[in-house]
């Protein structure tokens, strides 16, 4: 580790966070490897350290013996301080290597408020901030994930974008930029390569026109050989699919400090509010044996305490039971739990959870989303009153005393009825606690949280409105009335980092500007409450001369050309509008997986299908 | 062979930077990595049954950390010691070890005594006569993080010994350390008009006070 970063971590708050020695980080030969790549995550070290995708492609890369790969995080801001009063730049983990060493750095757009730290890390760095800026001896800026369904805000600083599963392209990715190094291929004919690979998006060689309204008029190729459109990329087959063998294992706690097995991949639910439960289809499920192999071995290998299964909505897998019994038995030997970290609303998921939290009860999450039927078939979340009813008197009468429920304000036709139901759900909820538990011992809780419903890309809801602030922060307050009542706690979000989230998740390139104002006078960390200045962002619009509300508030109409509309999910734009006249019609639509096909068109266009672990494949 | 096992170990870079709680779950994690057959608690969720003798300030480095460790079958602990080894990140290993008996008083509740050894770095005038000046007072008066405040407390009486060293620039602390008192070496700093990050901090020992001024190790009890 670098003599002069060594002086300082004394004096920051957790300085583990920025020394490389963790168990199984891979140091490999800096200068006898061909390509090098840094996965920056715009977010501390203990956020980042929890992302499973990050950890797959780090597996991936390291793996070959021609490429690396290291980790860089958000330094925190009293290590900023620091390394500006020493001048030094932000470096990887693994080398304390400069990041604008690296060949490629690559970016998790994880959600739409780290797009800031994006922007900083970068400057941090001294890599130039704007992709044509950057020079032949700068690194390839790129990045993937959830966000990259619209990653036009970021256009500007991006040199490309993968849309889809990270592990079908990487690969493809470092052959040509090992293959552009070592013939000494200039940056722009590297780009025009890049834009060749199925699933890479180049924002450079796409001009955007815009109508005296301020909507887009045109998106324009401006080089003949890039695609007109980008479509995602899809790994067919998770049975097969790369997944790590081992975990790096932090010196400090981090967010998701466990092993972590992706049992799927992709939901058809199909909740019309749900960006990942249309982004991520088909459904994918890796078999039992394959899942089992993978947690005992990184058990094994990491020592972890609990191994957690992973997906949109693991109590979906089709071999769940089997798998959670078989896996359960085989850690209680070892002393390890297991842990499911997303529930379904009904009592099969409560005996799920008996069956890995026999001894510690502490709480269960469920989340209807809205307060009345009428509501949840308008965004087709398809949970009754009476299974989370019968989901709660189970997880009471088996000794849970916490029940988390999960709402949102700000849907699509809400009325001040659904709001009354939000109230009449929890307190339904704790009468059954108050009946179910035995009188002696604790008392039943119920915790609500409302989250602001934030339109998001590539869903049956990306044309909406969000919610007035005013009107969210008036539906609060009568929640909040409503709520008032002892053994119920009530939650909420800041409705102002939602409505910035809302003008970025359907934002265009012209918030390019916004943000980069907005990081100079100082914006960084918007999803922590401590950091988030929103009066800085407001003075960041007017500078930039951008009307946030036309982001935030307006309706877009069916015909309007969305900024996102050359980037395909592989869900069909028919699709989803049909979807959004069948939510304000009430019409709720089935889950592909047990009704056969509802026409989403993923699996004919990209040519796969759900892959389900019970046997069936629907066509 | 033994059920029960006393391990020394020690703390470096970057062991020395994390916390208490943070060292307890490294070390039953590569309790777990090592395949040793560790004994769990009873009850609502188990826990390997690791016992330390005392939690290290953030910051410094240690030669004299112990851990105990209950096993469901015996093992040499020439072998806990190598097999925990074999798996422990860097900034942490097992020095030394030895049998515990079948029964054994929580080693936590021994312990009344530290060393230090305090490494200066930068500038550092009159270290001899400061050190030499504090002894010779009769009352200290160190600020104490207490409960998140801050206090004023006489810590003379926490002080075994502290002397200057300007040869080697190391300050030579021995001081309580323990349940019933207990002195940071950072709390002492100030009096000597230094800064964190004007030094290095290394526990040397951990000792336990017998009668008649004699100290013992956590190997001779
Ligand atoms: S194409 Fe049909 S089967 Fe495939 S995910 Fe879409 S709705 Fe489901």
């Amino acid at each position: 580790m670098k003599q002069e970063l060594l002086r300082i971590l004394p004096e920051v708050s957790k300085p583990a966070r920025y020394t490389n020695q963790e168990l199984h980080a891979v140091h490999k030969d800096w200068e006898r490897t061909a390509v090098r790549m840094a996965l920056a995550f715009p977010d501390t070290y203990e956020i980042g350290m929890g992302n499973l995708g990050f950890k797959i492609l780090y597996h991936i890369i390291n793996q070959r013996p021609d490429a690396l790969a290291e980790r860089v995080y958000m330094p925190w801001v009293d290590m900023q301080q620091k390394m500006k009063e020493q001048d030094l730049p932000l470096t990887a983990l693994e080398s304390g290597k400069p990041l604008a060493d690296f060949d490629i750095v690559g970016f998790t757009l994880q959600y739409e408020l780290s797009f800031s730290n994006i922007v900083k890390m970068l400057d941090l760095a001294g890599i130039p901030r704007l992709s044509a800026e950057r020079g032949s001896s700068d690194p390839l800026v790129i990045a993937g994930g959830p966000c990259a369904y619209n990653p036009e805000p970021l256009a500007d600083f991006l040199d490309c974008v993968v849309l889809g599963d990270g592990e079908e392209v990487i690969n493809e990715l470092l052959d040509l930029v090992k293959h552009c190094k070592e013939q000494g291929i200039g940056r722009q004919a590297a780009l025009l390569k890049l834009a060749q690979i199925p699933g890479v998006y180049v924002p450079r060689f796409y001009e955007i026109k815009y109508t005296d309204q301020g909507t887009i008029k045109t998106i324009l190729k401006t080089e003949d050989s890039a695609p007109d459109r980008i479509q995602k990329r899809v790994v067919a087959d998770l049975d097969q699919a790369p997944f790590p063998d081992t975990m790096v294992v932090p010196y400090l706690q981090t967010v998701h400090d466990r092993v972590m097995v992706e049992v799927m991949r992709g939901c058809t639910r199909g909740c019309r509010f749900c960006q990942a439960g249309m982004i991520y289809r088909p459904v994918r499920e890796r078999s039992v044996e394959t899942v089992k192999k993978q947690a005992l071995e990184l058990l094994d290998k990491t020592g972890y305490e609990q191994v957690s299964l992973t997906s949109l909505s693991t109590g979906d897998y089709s071999k769940v039971e089997r798998l959670v019994t078989e896996l359960a038995a085989e850690c209680r030997m070892r002393g390890v739990s297991v842990s499911l970290p997303s529930l379904r609303v009904d009592s099969f998921s409560v005996k799920l959870a008996e069956e890995i939290e026999k001894f510690k009860k502490t709480g269960l999450t469920f989340a209807p989303e809205a307060g009345t039927q009428r509501l949840r078939d308008v965004i087709n979340k398809n949970v009754r009153e009476e299974d989370l009813y019968e989901a709660v008197e189970a997880a009471f009468s088996s000794g849970w005393h916490l029940i988390k429920l999960y709402f949102m304000i700000g849907l699509p036709t809400e009325t001040y009825e659904d709001l009354d139901g939000i109230a009449a759900l929890a307190r339904n909820v704790l009468e059954i606690g108050r009946r179910s538990m035995p009188t002696s011992g604790k008392r039943p809780t119920v915790n609500i949280s409302v989250a602001s419903f934030v339109p998001k890309p590539g869903t049956p809801f990306q044309w909406e409105a969000f919610n007035d602030q005013e009107v969210l922060l008036a539906k609060f307050s009568y929640l909040r009335k409503r709520l008032k009542h002892p053994g119920i706690k009530f939650n909420t979000h800041d409705v102002r980092t939602s409505y910035l989230e809302a003008v970025f998740s359907r934002g265009d390139r012209r918030l390019g500007r916004v943000l980069a104002r907005a990081v100079d006078l100082g914006c960084q960390f918007d999803g922590w409450n401590e950091h988030f200045r929103y009066d800085l962002w407001m003075q960041a619009f007017r500078d930039a001369c951008v009307d946030s509300e036309f982001y935030a508030y307006r309706r877009r109409g069916a015909d309007e050309i969305l900024p996102w509309e050359h980037l395909l999910s592989g869900v069909s734009k028919k699709f989803l509008w049909l979807e959004r006249e069948r939510a304000y019609q009430g019409i709720t639509t089935d889950d592909c997986r047990f009704s056969g096909c509802t026409g989403c068109r993923v699996c004919q266009d990209l040519g796969v299908a759900n892959r389900l672990q019970g046997g069936e494949q629907i066509e | 062979m033994s059920k029960n096992v006393r391990l020394r170990f020690s703390v470096g870079e970057p062991g020395r930077f994390i916390s208490h709680l943070d060292v307890l779950r490294l070390m039953s994690r590569a309790v777990r990595r090592a395949g040793l057959p560790i004994a769990y608690s009873q009850g609502f969720s188990p826990t390997p049954r690791l016992a330390f003798a005392s939690s290290l300030p953030v910051g410094v480095t240690s030669a004299a950390e112990y851990v105990d460790l209950q096993l469901n079958t015996p093992v040499e602990w020439e072998q806990v010691k190598n097999r925990l080894n074999d798996v422990l990140p860097d900034g942490f290993r097992i020095l030394a070890g030895a049998a515990l008996p079948e029964k054994y008083p929580p080693l936590m509740s021994l312990i009344t005594t530290a060393r230090y050894q305090i490494k200066v770095l930068g500038e550092a005038p009159d270290l001899e006569k400061k050190t030499a000046d504090l002894t010779a007072s009769g009352q200290i008066l160190a600020s104490v993080k207490r409960k998140n405040k801050e206090e004023q407390v006489d810590v003379r009486g926490l002080i075994d010994s502290l002397a200057y060293d300007p040869l080697q620039r190391l300050i030579e602390l021995q001081c309580a350390s323990g349940v019933q008192a207990n002195l940071r070496p950072m709390d002492l700093l100030p009096l000597l008009g230094l800064e964190l990050r004007d030094v290095l901090i290394h526990r040397t020992d951990l000792l336990i006070k017998a009668g008649a001024g004699r100290l013992l190790t956590p190997f001779d009890v």
